[in-house]
C-alpha cells in the first residue's frame, strides 16, 4: 500500500521525478559501465593468450610487443630474422614455437603469417586449443584459414579465393592480386582476436609479397628471406622461463626481447587502472550530486505536500509511516534510475560489441551483473536511503507539528 | 453496526473531558487550553463556535489525538487518549474518528476509490465486496456519479470534493466525526445541501458530530451549540465574540 502510494505520488510529480531519475541513471551508467568494461577487458585480454610461456620479438616496449603479437593492436616496429628465430628455438628447454608475421590485411582484417604449429599449440581461454568449424589447417602456400568472424562478416566459404593487400587499412591500394589464396579452413568462434584474424603460411605470405615486386618473380624463396614480427614459445618447464628471458635479452646477433605474458598483462592493468580510477571518481561524483539532487527535490516537495501530510495523519498514518513513505519514494527513484542504467548499459554494450572487438580486440560479453556490480548497486541504494532520512525527518517533524489543519 | 464483542457495552458518552490542560510550551502557568469538564453524548451533534485565535485548532488536535493532553483526561468512547502512546492514538483515530477539513480532504493524485481504500486499509477488517457495496450506497446518497469513483480527486469540483470528504470521514463508520469549517469553500446553495447531507448521514451512522466553525449562520442546523470560549477557561486566548 505504502509502495503504491509512493509510486502514485511520484507519478504526480513526473517532471521533477523524471529529471532526478535521469541524473541517477547517468551516474549509475558510468559507474557500472566502467566496472563492467574493466571486468570484460580483463577477461577478454586474459583469455586471449593461454599456455604461451614467452613472447619474443624485436626490442620494443613489453606492452607494445604484447599488444601487437596477441591482440593485433598497433604495429611491429622491427622484425626478427629467420636465423635469429631458429637460433633461439634450438634449445633443449623449448618445447614448441609459433612464428607470427604481421603487416598484411584482408578488407581491414589482420593477416597473420604463421606455421602449422599455430593450430597445434596456440591456446586461448582456459587452455582451450583452436578447433575448426570447417576444413583444416593450411599445408600449402596458397591456403588460408579464416577466423570465425572474418568468415562470417565477409561471407567466405571453403574453397573461395582471396587476394590479400599490403598494409592494414580497409582500403589498401596495393593488392597482391596475382597471388590468390583459397580458403582451406574456418576456425570456431573463440571470443578472442583470433576470430578477426586471417591465417596464412609464412611461405605463402612471402610469395605474395614477391609477386608484387615483379623483378623477384623467379627467385626461389628460401627461409633465410623470411622475416617475422614475433614468436611465441612453449617451454618444457616454467622454471626455464626466466632463464630463457635472460638468454633472449643477451642474444647478440640481433636486439631481441622476451616477455612473460602474465607480467606484461599486469603492466597493462596498471596502465589502464589509473584511467579506470579516474572514471570511477567521476562516476561517484555524479552519483553524489544526483543523490543531493534527489534530497533537494524531496525537501522542496515537502512544502507543497503539507496538506497531504495532514490528510494522511487524519486517516491514521503515524509520523513514522509518513517518514517511511518519503524513504520509499527515494528508493523507488533510485531503483528506477538503476534499472534505466542497466537497460541502457546492456543495450549500448550490445551495440558497441563489433566496434570494440574490431578496434580494441576486446570481446564484450552480453552484459551481466558481476558481484562487484551487485555490491555497487546495493551501495547506491543504501546511500539513497541514508540521504532520504533528511527529507523523511522533515516530513516526520512537519506531520507532528501540523496536526489536523 | 459497530463491530464489537457482545459483552462490551456501548458507552453513553462519546467524548468525556476532565480537567484538560494543554500548552505548546510546557510548564506554562496559564495553559492555552483549560477545559475543566465537557461531555458529548453518543449520537449528539454539537456546533462549536470558535473565532480564529480561540485555540480552536489546538483543541481539535487534542480531540483527534494528534496532540496529547498534559494534564487531565480526554476519553473517546470510554477510552482515554491521554494514556495511549502516539502510535496507539494514530490507530485509534483511524478506526473511531472521522475528520472533515476545510478544503483539502483528499490525496489529489489518487482516485476517489483509492482515497477511500486508503482509509479502509488503515482500519477496517471488512471484506472488499462489503466495502464496495457501502461505497456505492454512499455515492448515490451523496449525489455522486459512480463514474467519479475512478476519477482523480483533483479533477472533481470543490462541491463534489467536499461531499467525498463526508464519505471519507464516514467510510469506517467511526463513532466520532470532527468537522473543521467544512463549508468555507462552498457557495451558499451547496453549503445548505452539504450541511443537510452531513447531518443526515451522521444520524444514519449513529456518529457523534463535533462541528467547528466561525460562521454563526450555520448554528440553526444544530440543537446543541456553544462558544468555544465557554468551554475553554484559558485566559490566554482572545474572548472576542
Amino acid at each position: 500500500m505504502l509502495f503504491k502510494l509512493a509510486w502514485k505520488s511520484l507519478l504526480h510529480r513526473k517532471v521533477t521525478v523524471f529529471l532526478t531519475v535521469l541524473s541517477i541513471a547517468a551516474s549509475v551508467f558510468v559507474l557500472l559501465g566502467v566496472d563492467s568494461l574493466k571486468q570484460q577487458a580483463r577477461t577478454s585480454f586474459t583469455r586471449s593468450v593461454s599456455g604461451v610461456d614467452l613472447i619474443v620479438g624485436p626490442r620494443t616496449g613489453q606492452l607494445n610487443l604484447l599488444l601487437y603479437s596477441v591482440f593485433r593492436i598497433g604495429n611491429p616496429t622491427n622484425n626478427v630474422s629467420w636465423d635469429s628465430y631458429q637460433e633461439i628455438i634450438q634449445h633443449p628447454t623449448v618445447s614448441w614455437s609459433i612464428p607470427i608475421a604481421l603487416g598484411d590485411s584482408l578488407e581491414g582484417y589482420r593477416v597473420v603469417g604463421t606455421s602449422e604449429d599455430y593450430f597445434k599449440h596456440f591456446k586461448y581461454g582456459n587452455k582451450t586449443p583452436l578447433s575448426f568449424k570447417q576444413g583444416q589447417a593450411f599445408s600449402g602456400d596458397d591456403e588460408v584459414v579464416l577466423g570465425a568472424q572474418v568468415a562470417k562478416a565477409l561471407g567466405y566459404k571453403l574453397g573461395d579465393e582471396i587476394a590479400l593487400s599490403h598494409g592494414v587499412g580497409r582500403t589498401s591500394f596495393k593488392k597482391h592480386n596475382q597471388h590468390l589464396f583459397h580458403v582451406i579452413g574456418i576456425l570456431e568462434n573463440t571470443g578472442t582476436p583470433i576470430d578477426q584474424t586471417v591465417h596464412v603460411s609464412l611461405e605463402g605470405l612471402t610469395e605474395a609479397h614477391h609477386e608484387v615486386g615483379e623483378e623477384h618473380a623467379d627467385e626461389d624463396h628460401e627461409h633465410e628471406e623470411i622475416e617475422i614480427s614475433a614468436f611465441f614459445l612453449g617451454l618444457n618447464s616454467r622454471i626455464a622461463a626466466l632463464q630463457q628471458v635472460r638468454r633472449v635479452n643477451e642474444f647478440t646477433p640481433a636486439p631481441l626481447m622476451a616477455i612473460l605474458p602474465g607480467v606484461a598483462l599486469a603492466e597493462l592493468w596498471r596502465l589502464i587502472g589509473t584511467f579506470e580510477k579516474l572514471l570511477l571518481v567521476i562516476g561517484w561524483l555524479i552519483l553524489a550530486s544526483s543523490l543531493i539532487g534527489l534530497c533537494t527535490m524531496l525537501l522542496a516537495s515537502m512544502q507543497q505536500r503539507i496538506q497531504e501530510l495532514a490528510i494522511l495523519r487524519a486517516i491514521g498514518f503515524g509520523p513514522f509511516v509518513i517518514a517511511t513513505l518519503v524513504c520509499t519514494e527515494a528508493l523507488i527513484m533510485t531503483g528506477t534510475g538503476i534499472l534505466i542504467a542497466l537497460v541502457l548499459l546492456s543495450m549500448s554494450m550490445y551495440a558497441m560489441k563489433d566496434f570494440v572487438l574490431e578496434n580494441y580486440g576486446i570481446y564484450l560479453e552480453v552484459f551481466e551483473l558481476s558481484n562487484a556490480s551487485i555490491l555497487l548497486i546495493i551501495t547506491i541504494l543504501i546511500s539513497s536511503l541514508l540521504i532520504s532520512f533528511l527529507p523523511a525527518s522533515v516530513a516526520y517533524r512537519k506531520s507532528l507539528e501540523r496536526g489536523l489543519s | 453496526m459497530i463491530i464489537s464483542s457482545s459483552n462490551e457495552v456501548k458507552p453513553d458518552y462519546t467524548i468525556e473531558i476532565k480537567d484538560l490542560q494543554f500548552d505548546y510550551t510546557k510548564n506554562d502557568q496559564t495553559p492555552l487550553i483549560d477545559i475543566p469538564d465537557w461531555t458529548v453524548k453518543s449520537g449528539e451533534h454539537v456546533f462549536l463556535y470558535g473565532a480564529s485565535g480561540s485555540g480552536k485548532s489546538t483543541f481539535l488536535n487534542l480531540l483527534g489525538g494528534i496532540l496529547k493532553a498534559q494534564k487531565g483526561t480526554i476519553d473517546i468512547i470510554g477510552q482515554t487518549f491521554s494514556s495511549m502512546s502516539q502510535s496507539k492514538r494514530d490507530k485509534f483515530r483511524a478506526k473511531h474518528i472521522g475528520v472533515v477539513f476545510q478544503q483539502f480532504n483528499l490525496i489529489p493524485y489518487l482516485s476517489i476509490l483509492e482515497n477511500l481504500s486508503l482509509v479502509r486499509q488503515k482500519a477496517s477488517r471488512e471484506s472488499k465486496t462489503q466495502f464496495k457495496e457501502r461505497v456505492d450506497i454512499l455515492m448515490t446518497r451523496l449525489y455522486l456519479p459512480t463514474s467519479a469513483l475512478h476519477e482523480r480527486a483533483d479533477r472533481l469540483s470543490v462541491g463534489q470534493r467536499q461531499r467525498v470528504a463526508i464519505m471519507r470521514a464516514l467510510i469506517n463508520m467511526p463513532e466520532l466525526i470532527i468537522a473543521d469549517e467544512p463549508t468555507s469553500s462552498l457557495d451558499s446553495d451547496s453549503r445548505d445541501a452539504f450541511m443537510k447531507l452531513l447531518i443526515d448521514l451522521c444520524s444514519e451512522h449513529n456518529s457523534t458530530l463535533v462541528f467547528v466553525s466561525h460562521d454563526q449562520s450555520l448554528k440553526h442546523y444544530f440543537k446543541n451549540h456553544l462558544n468555544i470560549n465557554e468551554l475553554n477557561r484559558s485566559t490566554k486566548v482572545s474572548h472576542a465574540v
